[in-house]
């Protein structure tokens, strides 16, 4: 499980204290999607920001929950043990054992303990009700406000939800 | 001076001069304990600091030989080298202090890469100590064929202290040697399950995943060696066979040591260096004095040193202090 760390160039820095402002909000589904589905390199990184606001646990949750959408994570993989993750990340092993419950609680993870937790096939709703929509749209609009309080450009958020966009609309 | 103490002046002369290395062995951005940006060790600050402790160590280490040469006093030297040396680096670590470097906290993980393992597993680990279960389980058959009494300690010149053949002394002796192959296979299970990994993805990830697998081979290749001594004395090994081994194991030691050395902490000196301060992913307020390593909040049992080769124990963790605890128990209830 190699580790990365953050990348020196000033343009990434740059980009990623934008994340920063970001995950201080909210709004971490959005930036922990974007994060992941625009890197380069496709492999099934987890990214966790330390002296981010947003709790760890938090973190790992939305980081997981993107890798499987994504479909970096199948059904049958196998996730590194609680201990082993979070030795790598640095934090208490219950900060990732929860984390793990609660993508288990959501249907993600079978939970086992002899052999760890295995990402499974998850059956979701055809039609999401009124209130995921709403609940949704009500989440996005919270992101984009939060985004421009922190200083971004509205042509900078537009020209990023486009990119989302084209992404969601190849599948 | 006799040949004991020309090799004890040999050794202190080898100590004193890892140690004035010492500083090039650590990851290009650790510096006498500290994080810092790679470069700094280049500057005329850095080199000013590297430069007083060395002088500290050569000073220490002539003073050691010294001691050793005219007083014979091998307690006292090496009090006086290693004292030096500590002196020196606590020193240079709080000259650094105030060039240390702003870490970032970001890290991204691999969640698909594969686990590390122990080189051939379980029973690679364990064959040692379960042999001399084998052992001890065969002499309680085979009192008639040991020896009247046998060796327990050797120095350079051979045996010099020599027990009775006993239940108690045997049992003890074989007990010793089980316990000492149950420490080193911990502390090979620790490197594996109980540390944490710092590597980047790439070259360097890759020279991190080698230096652990050459610090385990290091420690099991020690592991076979210490469950010798027990089948030699008690099966009636001639004193060659054990000389052979004293000098079979200094050989086998110094070269894989050697290895490891030459690959720096972590592998760090076989990689590409890199741009920005990442340490060891271990904050710095955290190592006092510049080698203590005492963190609460991190949940690694053992860590990089940040000054030297190997590794250390985390004394904020209260599964460290309860290996030590057991390791002091066994060592009392041995203690002859």
């Amino acid at each position: 499980m190699p580790i990365r760390e953050r990348p020196a160039a000033s343009d990434a820095r740059a980009e990623s204290e934008d994340t920063i402002s970001l995950e201080r909000t909210t709004v971490r589904l959005y930036t922990v999607y974007v994060q992941n589905t625009m890197a380069q390199n496709t492999r099934a990184l987890l990214r966790i920001d330390l002296n981010s606001q947003n709790p760890v646990y938090r973190q790992i949750v939305d980081g997981l929950r993107v890798l499987l959408v994504n479909g970096d994570l199948k059904p049958g993989d196998q996730l590194p043990p609680v201990r082993r993750l979070a030795l790598d990340l640095g934090v208490h092993f219950n900060t990732v054992a929860e984390a793990y419950r609660a993508l288990a609680e959501a249907g993600w993870l079978d939970i086992r303990k002899r052999s760890g937790a295995t990402v499974i096939e998850r059956t979701v709703d055809a039609a999401p009700d009124a209130g995921t929509r709403e609940s949704f749209q009500r989440r996005l609009r919270e992101m984009i406000a939060e985004g421009q309080a922190h200083g971004l450009e509205s042509t900078w958020i537009a020209r990023d939800l486009r990119r989302v966009a084209e992404v969601l609309e190849r599948g | 001076m006799n040949i004991e103490s020309s090799v004890f002046v040999v050794l202190i002369l080898l100590v004193g001069f890892l140690m004035f290395v010492v500083p090039r062995l650590t990851r290009p951005d650790l510096f006498f304990a500290v994080t810092v940006s790679p470069d700094f060790r280049r500057t005329v600050e850095g080199r000013r600091i590297k430069q007083r402790y060395q002088l500290i160590v050569v000073a220490a280490t002539a003073a050691a030989v010294l001691i050793e040469t005219l007083a014979r006093t091998e307690l006292a030297a090496i009090l006086v080298q290693t004292g030096g040396a500590a002196l020196g680096l606590i020193m240079a670590h709080g000259m650094t202090l105030p060039h240390a470097a702003t870490v970032s906290r970001t890290i991204e993980i691999d969640i698909a890469a594969p686990a590390e393992r122990i080189p051939g597993g379980a029973v690679a680990l364990l064959l040692p100590p379960f042999s001399l279960a084998v052992l001890a389980a065969w002499v309680q058959f085979n009192w008639h064929r040991l020896p009247e009494g046998f060796a327990v300690h050797w120095t350079l010149q051979g045996a010099d202290r020599w027990v009775t053949t006993t239940p108690d002394s045997v049992h003890r002796f074989i007990g010793e040697h089980i316990f000492l192959c149950l420490m080193l296979a911990a502390g090979a299970l620790g490197i594996i399950y109980w540390s944490r990994r710092i590597s980047t993805m790439g070259p360097r990830a890759e020279r991190e995943r080698m230096f652990r697998r050459h610090a385990i081979q290091l420690i099991l290749v020690v592991e076979y060696f210490m469950a010798a001594p027990p089948w030699i004395a008690l099966t009636g090994g001639s004193p060659k066979l054990m000389a052979v081994w004293g000098a079979a194991l200094a050989i086998v030691v110094f070269a894989l040591s050697l290895r490891l050395i030459r690959s720096g902490q972590g592998g760090s000196r076989s990689a590409p260096s890199r741009n920005a301060a990442v340490g060891d992913r271990t904050p710095d307020a955290s190592w006092k004095l510049g080698i203590i390593y005492f963190n609460p909040a991190d949940p690694s049992i053992l860590v990089e040193k940040r000054f030297g080769i190997g590794y250390t124990l985390n004394l904020g963790n209260l599964k460290a202090w309860a290996a030590i605890a057991v390791m002091v128990v066994i060592w009392l209830l041995f203690l002859r």
